[in-house]
């Protein structure tokens, strides 16, 4: 199927406002691990994040989709998550500042659905990575 | 699991979660700081076409790392993950994560393999009762209605109880589930 690329040329290669720190902390790392139905001990106290806990730091910091994507994206309530990866890096414990920063990698028309690939990355307060993502999300016709 | 103790083909335990809750939903959503009404509100879920409330897709996300982890145990750490949702999972669903090693290697120094993920979610669509032999007959105790059936619906069904009364008739309970692919995926550990 051909993918229509050129009419959202604009949009490809923008870069997300920068995000606020998010400082972690034990209660919202046990928060989610209870949350999300984690199992193992050293999460569910609280001392080191769960792998998955990679999903409240790239929310948090990355408010900047929507207004990156403004004139993209008309409803909302259209978006489907299509997909999510994360690469891992360095441990997340309490007390790590984190922030990400994120840009919008393609856009594009395919089978009906708009596309819009956003990787971002995180780092320490040590300015070490401690995680790269990449995040997929398809609209449904009449939302773009 | 060590990394000598692996092989390619092997599969890791099933990870079995459910069934998924309306209140879980809630508390994800609050833990995560996703607060989309798709979510959180039936009203809202229904208006944009849903027919209901939806769990999160990191979520089902996060059962997959969670399987990973736990067969992984001290030895090994989950270095990447990378998942497709392929479908939805919703109030009342068992959500099933499945792993196969694929590959075994070598390389910079480090030890890894590679996992294909499959995650499977079954949505109770019926559940009924079955007297066999004398009069066989299926007594729908309650309808598709909480159902999403569609064409190419994979369905799967389950006793539940079984008994020989002392007419010697069989009488089965069992629920028909839909069977749908929530995530395929991949993911990478090292050793």
């Amino acid at each position: 199927m051909a993918e229509e690329r050129e009419k959202y040329r604009e949009y490809i290669g923008r870069e997300l406002p920068p995000g606020k720190p998010y400082k972690v902390t034990a209660e919202a790392i046990q928060k989610y691990a209870q949350a999300c139905g984690e199992e193992n001990e050293e999460y569910l106290s609280g001392k080191i994040a769960p792998p998955a806990f990679s999903s409240v730091y790239t929310l948090k910091s990355l408010g900047g989709v929507i207004s990156a994507t403004k004139g993209l994206i008309k409803n909302p309530l259209k978006i489907l998550h299509a997909g999510q990866a994360y690469e891992y890096f360095e441990p997340i414990r309490p007390g790590d500042e984190l922030v990400s920063s994120g840009k919008i990698v393609d856009v594009y028309e395919k089978g009906k659905l708009l596309w819009v690939i956003v990787s971002a990355t995180t780092n320490n307060q040590e300015g070490k990575k401690v995680s790269e993502t990449k995040i997929t999300i398809a609209v449904r016709p009449g939302g773009f | 699991m060590k990394w000598e103790d692996i092989n390619e083909g092997d599969e890791l335990p099933p990870y079995v979660k459910g069934p998924i809750t309306r209140e879980g939903i809630q508390a994800y959503g609050r833990a995560s700081g996703d607060l989309n009404p798709i979510h959180m509100s039936e009203k809202a879920a229904i208006s944009a076409g849903l027919g209901g409330v939806i769990a999160h897709g990191l979520n089902s996300m996060a059962f997959v790392c969670q399987m990973m982890t736990s067969w992984l145990g001290k030895d090994g750490r989950l270095k990447s993950v990378d998942v497709q949702f392929r479908g939805m999972v919703r109030p009342g669903d068992i959500v099933t994560s499945k792993g196969k090693v694929v590959r075994k290697y070598e390389e910079g120094g480090q030890k890894w393999v590679d996992v294909d993920i499959v995650q499977e979610t079954l949505t109770e669509v019926a559940k009924g009762k079955i007297t066999q032999f004398e009069n066989v007959g299926i007594e729908w105790e309650e309808s598709a209605k909480n159902g999403w059936l569609r064409n190419g619906d994979q369905l799967t069904y389950e006793v539940v109880k079984q008994e020989r009364g002392e007419d010697k008739k069989n009488r089965i309970e069992f629920r028909i589930y839909r069977k749908q692919r929530s995530i395929l995926g991949k993911a990478t550990a090292s050793f």
